[in-house]
Parts: structure tokens; C-alpha cells; sequence
């Protein structure tokens, strides 16, 4: 196993880790999987969603129990949310990897810098 | 009636559920798009249009992005059939990370992880933009 792997591994537990405790950090894998590993940035972000769906699928379930959540509201925002999803991922296949990666890194670096304020903010760190 | 049903039956403004019904949409979008980012954007809009205080919001999003993902993944996974090859080694790194995220929360104080990831994002976003 290369070493390049091994980080890629621990690259997803960290992100899962953070992702499960509400903190964050969702993007990192595809960014270490399409900077350092080789992997192409539409492939990256392909594992980086089927990592975030093993790592929040029992998060999810976890969290119904503790807070149950309006489920109505939450079946009409999946609805439309879905809706938006296919149009995203089919217009992400046709998408220039160049410009898929820029976009993919002007939302990671606009969200950062928004819970690093929020973060500094709330906690007056 | 309809909006009555989703609002669970209580008078609420339904511009507000429009609007909500719009950015979902956008949140959907962008994750399809990046293959990330719908959670932090329905964080957003259930904490400031649906008024949804922090838990609910959070235990809301964990429940509509899960169909998102699933949706976003099979798209990218009929343009790629080798998709789910490549991510298997991943998924039970993913899952026991995401287990642990989950015990752990409310049992260590959150702040520390979220500067560190926040700093991440900065710096990965910043070289993915430049690079």
C-alpha cells in the first residue's frame, strides 16, 4: 500500500470524523484525492460523496433520535433538493475539469473563511 | 393545502416556504456540482429562513442531504461505472470516522476541530483556486 493511500485514509476518517461532530471539513478528501493522489477531480468528488454517505449514515440516525427533526419539512426540502441534485451532477459530467475544480475551490475557500468567522465569533477564541 | 401539509398543518408564511423550496434547490445543485457543499448551505437556510434553532437545523440537514448524496452519487456513478470500485477502500474509514464524529458529539468541546477544518478548507480552497 502506497503511502500516498494511507493518508488518502486517513485524509476520509479525519474528514468523517469532523463531519460526524458537526464541524466541518466535507471537501477535504476530494481536494487530497484530485491535488496528491492522481484521481480525476469529477472521480474525487464522486468517492468524496459515497465517503460522506458511509460516514453520515449512521450520524443521521443517530441525530433523528436525539431531536426528531420535522419530518414534512424535511420530505418537501429533499423534494426540491433532489431536484437540484440531479441537474448539478449531470451538468458536473459535461463541466470542463478545469473550471469544476476552480468552482470546487472558490466554494471551499468562501465556506472556510465562513466557519472560521463563525467559529471565532461564537466562541471568541 | 399542500403547503399546510409540508408546514405540518401550522399558518406560516409561504413566501418563507418558497424561498426555502428555492434554496434547497440551489443547495442541490451545488452538490451535485462539487459532490459537496449542500449541508453547510441547508445549515444556512434552515437557520435563517425556517427559523429552525441550531440542533434541529443540524439534525434536519443530516436527514436531507443524505438523499441528496444518494442522488448526486448514483448520477456520477452512471457516468463512471467504476466509481464505486475506486471509493469501497474508503468506506469503512468513512464510516467508523463518521461513528465516532457521532459519539463524540457533545462529549468534547467542538471549537478546536472546527478552527482546524475551517483553516483547512481556507487553505485547500485557496490552492485548488490558484493550482
Amino acid at each position: 500500500m502506497s503511502a500516498s493511500a494511507v493518508i488518502g485514509y486517513a485524509v476520509c476518517f479525519l474528514s468523517a470524523l469532523s463531519s460526524g461532530m458537526g464541524a466541518g471539513g466535507g471537501g477535504l478528501l476530494t481536494m487530497w484525492l484530485s491535488s496528491f493522489s492522481g484521481v480525476s477531480q469529477l472521480q474525487s468528488q464522486g468517492i468524496n460523496l459515497i465517503s460522506f454517505l458511509s460516514s453520515s449514515f449512521p450520524a443521521s440516525f443517530i441525530n433523528v433520535k436525539r431531536f426528531k427533526p420535522d419530518m414534512r419539512l424535511i420530505s418537501f426540502l429533499t423534494f426540491a433538493g433532489a431536484s437540484g441534485c440531479v441537474t448539478g451532477a449531470l451538468a458536473a459530467s459535461f463541466a470542463d475539469p478545469l473550471i469544476l475544480r476552480k468552482c470546487f475551490g472558490a466554494f471551499l475557500l468562501l465556506v472556510g473563511m465562513y466557519s472560521l468567522y463563525k467559529t471565532l465569533k461564537t466562541y471568541s477564541v | 393545502m399542500l403547503i399546510n401539509f409540508f408546514m405540518n398543518g401550522r399558518r406560516k408564511d409561504e413566501i418563507t416556504l418558497a424561498l426555502c423550496g428555492i434554496a434547497a434547490l440551489f443547495a442541490g445543485m451545488i452538490n451535485g456540482f462539487i459532490g459537496t457543499g449542500g449541508g453547510v448551505i441547508m445549515l444556512f437556510l434552515l437557520r435563517r429562513i425556517c427559523k429552525k434553532d441550531e440542533k434541529q437545523a443540524f439534525a434536519s440537514v443530516a436527514l436531507t442531504v443524505l438523499p441528496m448524496a444518494v442522488i448526486s452519487a448514483a448520477v456520477y456513478f452512471i457516468n463512471d461505472h467504476t466509481l464505486l470500485f475506486s471509493a469501497l477502500p474508503y468506506i469503512p474509514f468513512a464510516l467508523a470516522g463518521g461513528a465516532l464524529g457521532a459519539y463524540l458529539l457533545g462529549k468534547i468541546k467542538v471549537r478546536y476541530v472546527s478552527l482546524l477544518f475551517s483553516a483547512l478548507s481556507v487553505f485547500a480552497g485557496t490552492a485548488a483556486l490558484l493550482g
